[in-house]
């Protein structure tokens, strides 16, 4: 009896669970193996046929070089800024609550706004790096209109919104160290670069391990901030797999192939996650 | 060595207001563009302003027809965010008070998903909305969010019902009481800190969410803020004061609620990730 109450418990979430995510994900699975595409109404099964196409897709390669070249500026980037302004602003400096406020402010910005912030600050015409470019005598700089450095200017954008995410996690993590540690290190004559390495560190592992695996699938899933800034361009320089299963599907409709991009999408996520995870773990510490 | 400390310190100070002067910009920049006229932000935009004018708002306000987009963004969000509590919290509650294998099957099913990223199903969901004749309605982000974030709801509330003693449920089931009544008059009131970090993440993840109302509300009467003013940003791209003024009201709501609440808000944050 008890349990037909529990689960009637269940029931509403697994009813909005099943219907709107489980179901659609498995279809997604199923429809990367058909043919599917708008200009035809049947839907015809092709096996793997989508995933051998993809292999020798040069477009996909360089998606996923794309997606990796961002993913792993992204993550080291993030952690090592967001670890230095949260031992910074841990050190009870006069305004650190208001420098903490500050920093985490962009991380509450819709995606759009921020994007286009910096779609104004890399405008070649009056855009603030152009403008320093030109003062300096080097001409008009177009940050987003360069295949070479396009793909930075994005991954600026995303940093100057997330580093305040990284910042209080960590800085929330750096709370839990004993306070009676410090000072006994310091008494036997141990710097702040000793104190860092030999016993914060250690101890906010668990806190590298959240962050790093939060921007490893932020990167790897990254969309809004592409679709909006360069919508995969110039030519496809900034073509992140999230961006080329979107324009795949919504613009040139081939969904059958598009969802087999999106498996192979979800199969990378999983794999690096698990790895990193398996790895950071090993090194987590008791205090 | 005191000294050599000080000295860090002030270094440290200068630092971090140069740091903090470089995060700022961008949103000071955006704001202050946004009441300047046309003529004095072309003239030198980096230049401090020498105008003051509502008129870009007030305009930008009526080209986005913001009410509009800010009410279908309020309603969306506000109707998620009551289910997705209800329905999260009642199936974290059950899973953790069942016990046995089949809560714990339950409750890896529900985690799983966590590692399916949104493009896997979004494809197969645009033709489910089509053949629901949902496109362009409201309810069809409504239905994919309480779907999707069930999964770290239902973490991240079944993380905190461990905190939660038993012995209160027990002691209400002696007295004859149901596990209806017990949830809702015992535990769910208990729940008041959790429910204040999970109405934080997903209220702010819904909505700043740009993907899902882009393909299933297109239509201008269905846009959503996000999506509204990206339609704008199509249409008026290159008049920055306008744009910069869109943004503005875009982020208004937000930025007053961040100047009040940060403390909660950072919190919340850190709280969801951290049990995430």
């Amino acid at each position: 009896m008890e349990s037909v109450s529990y689960l009637s418990f269940c029931i509403p979430a697994l009813l909005f669970y099943l219907t709107f995510y489980v179901y659609p994900t498995l279809s997604g699975f199923y429809y990367s193996l058909t043919d599917w595409t708008s200009m035809k109404n049947e839907i015809n099964f092709i096996g793997l046929k989508n995933f051998m196409e993809a292999f020798g897709d040069k477009d996909l390669l360089n998606s996923i070089a794309v997606t990796l070249t961002y993913t792993v500026i992204m993550t080291a980037f993030q952690n090592l800024l967001g670890l230095f302004l949260a031992l910074a602003v841990d050190m009870k400096l006069k305004a650190s609550k208001l420098y903490k406020i500050i920093i985490f402010l962009p991380y509450v910005l819709p995606t759009v706004v921020s994007s286009n912030i910096w779609v104004y600050i890399y405008n070649p015409i009056n855009g603030l790096i152009s403008m320093i470019s030109k003062s300096l005598g080097l001409g008009e700089a177009n940050v987003l209109g360069n295949p070479n450095t396009a793909l930075i200017g994005v991954i600026i954008t995303n940093l100057w919104q997330l580093i305040g995410f990284s910042m209080v996690i960590y800085y929330a993590s750096l709370q839990s160290v004993p306070q009676e540690m410090l000072e006994a290190s310091k008494a036997d004559g141990v710097g702040p670069w000793g104190q860092f390495v030999h016993i914060k560190l250690p101890l906010i592992m668990p806190a590298v391990t959240i962050n790093v695996i939060y921007s490893l699938i932020a990167g790897l899933k990254v969309f809004d901030y592409i679709y909006v800034m360069t919508n995969g361009g110039p030519g496809n320089a900034t073509q992140s797999i999230s961006a080329m299963v979107y324009f795949a599907a919504f613009s040139e409709g081939f969904m059958g192939y598009a969802s087999a991009i999106g498996i192979i999408l979800f199969i990378f996520i999983a794999v690096l996650s698990y790895i990193s995870l398996k790895f950071l773990r090993k090194r987590e510490v008791e205090a | 060595m005191k000294k050599a400390y000080h000295a860090m310190n002030f270094a440290c100070e200068i630092l971090m207001i140069i740091i903090s002067i470089i995060f700022i910009y961008p949103i000071f920049f955006m704001i202050t563009a946004s009441f300047r006229s046309r003529l004095d932000f072309a003239d030198s935009p980096a230049g401090l302003p020498r105008t003051f004018t509502f008129g870009n708002i007030i305009e930008a306000f009526y080209r986005m027809n913001f009410v509009r987009v800010f009410m279908n963004s309020a309603i969306i969000t506000v109707i998620s965010l009551i289910i997705i509590l209800v329905i999260g919290s009642m199936a974290a509650y059950a899973i953790s008070r069942w016990g046995g294998r089949w809560a714990n099957n339950i409750y890896l099913f529900f985690t799983a998903g966590m590692l399916v990223p949104i493009q896997v199903c979004m494809i197969p969901l645009y033709k489910f909305m089509v053949d629901l004749k949902l496109l362009n309605n409201l309810l069809s982000c409504i239905l994919v969010y309480c779907g999707a974030w069930m999964t770290s709801t239902i973490f991240i509330y079944a993380g905190f019902m461990k905190t939660i003693p038993r012995e209160l449920d027990e002691a209400a089931f002696i007295d004859g009481a149901t596990i209806r009544y017990t949830f809702w008059a015992i535990v769910f009131p208990l729940l008041k800190p959790i429910n204040a970090t999970l109405i934080i993440i997903t209220a702010i993840g819904i909505w700043n969410d740009f993907l899902l109302p882009l393909l299933y509300l297109q239509k201008a009467e269905a846009r959503t803020i996000q999506i509204g003013l990206y339609a704008f940003s199509g249409i008026y791209g290159t008049d920055w004061t306008g744009m910069f003024s869109a943004m503005v009201l875009t982020t208004i709501p937000i930025i007053l609620l961040y100047i009040f609440l940060n403390k909660h808000i950072m919190k919340g944050i850190v709280a969801g990730a951290v049990k995430g």
